[in-house]
């Protein structure tokens, strides 16, 4: 169970690091930096440079992505920046600008 | 039997106990910034800059803040603060509290065991006996 929950009316500009699951409603600008999952909900707004575990957007990410798992792009996402994950998937329906290393 | 036709490729979310609105930030995470909002904070990890809510803010025993001003409308402080709380509700300090900085808020109170340096602002009316003396 995610521990973090930064919530729908929430705005944190500066930087960002948790050693756990985090979960994003609100907004975030500035870096995040976890160890563990990220998920950026529907409605979520991240200007930052993210970096963690398997990752799963579902709002809106401008920034590079980063991920020492597998990333995930819902549906409705919204992803400007490159993302680098061993493993990625893009759903029908998610907005994505940027490049992709695989690491291959 | 009849089985579901979709396939369940992800867990589903944990349910939450809090609205949507809360926040909740976990005893391992660190912010260097300004967080605001209009909703409810919980921190639990630390925190090093400004903090502006709408909603209650509860700063939880082992939780460290340090900042400039603290807003809110209720308060409530288990950990440790280094800054200023400026609520329009009312301000608690727990037992396992440590703060140091002014307090300014509708109501105050300060449970036994806390630790608190600075001042105190809340608006009441003294009592006729102490309002004569002054």
């Amino acid at each position: 169970m995610a521990s973090t929950v930064i919530g729908a009316n929430i705005t944190i500009e500066g930087e960002v690091i948790a050693d756990e699951d985090v979960v994003v409603q609100g907004t975030i600008r500035g870096k995040l930096t976890a160890k563990d999952g990220v998920v950026v909900e529907a409605g979520a707004v991240v200007e930052a440079d993210v970096s963690g575990g398997p990752m799963t957007v579902a709002g809106q990410v401008t920034g590079n992505v980063t991920s020492t798992d597998r990333v995930e792009l819902q549906s409705g996402a919204r992803v400007i920046g490159n993302v680098k994950a061993a493993r990625i998937t893009i759903a029908d329906g998610a907005h994505f600008k940027g490049n992709v290393d695989m690491d291959v | 039997m009849a089985q579901a036709k979709t396939t369940v490729r992800h867990a589903p979310p944990p349910v939450r106990s809090g609205s949507r609105d809360a926040a909740v930030l976990g005893a391992s995470v660190r912010i260097r910034g300004r967080i605001s909002g209009e909703g409810d904070l919980s921190i639990l990890g630390s925190v090093e800059g400004d903090v502006s809510v709408r909603g209650d803010l509860t700063i939880g025993d082992g939780a460290r803040v340090a900042s400039e001003t603290l807003e809110a409308h209720a308060v409530t402080i288990a950990g440790e603060l280094d800054g200023d709380v400026s609520a329009s509700g009312p301000v608690r300090l727990a037992s396992t509290a440590r703060v140091h900085g002014d307090l300014k808020g509708s109501e105050i109170s300060i449970e036994e065991g806390a630790q608190f340096a600075g001042r105190l602002e809340a608006d009441f009316e003294l009592p006729a006996a102490l309002g004569k003396a002054r």
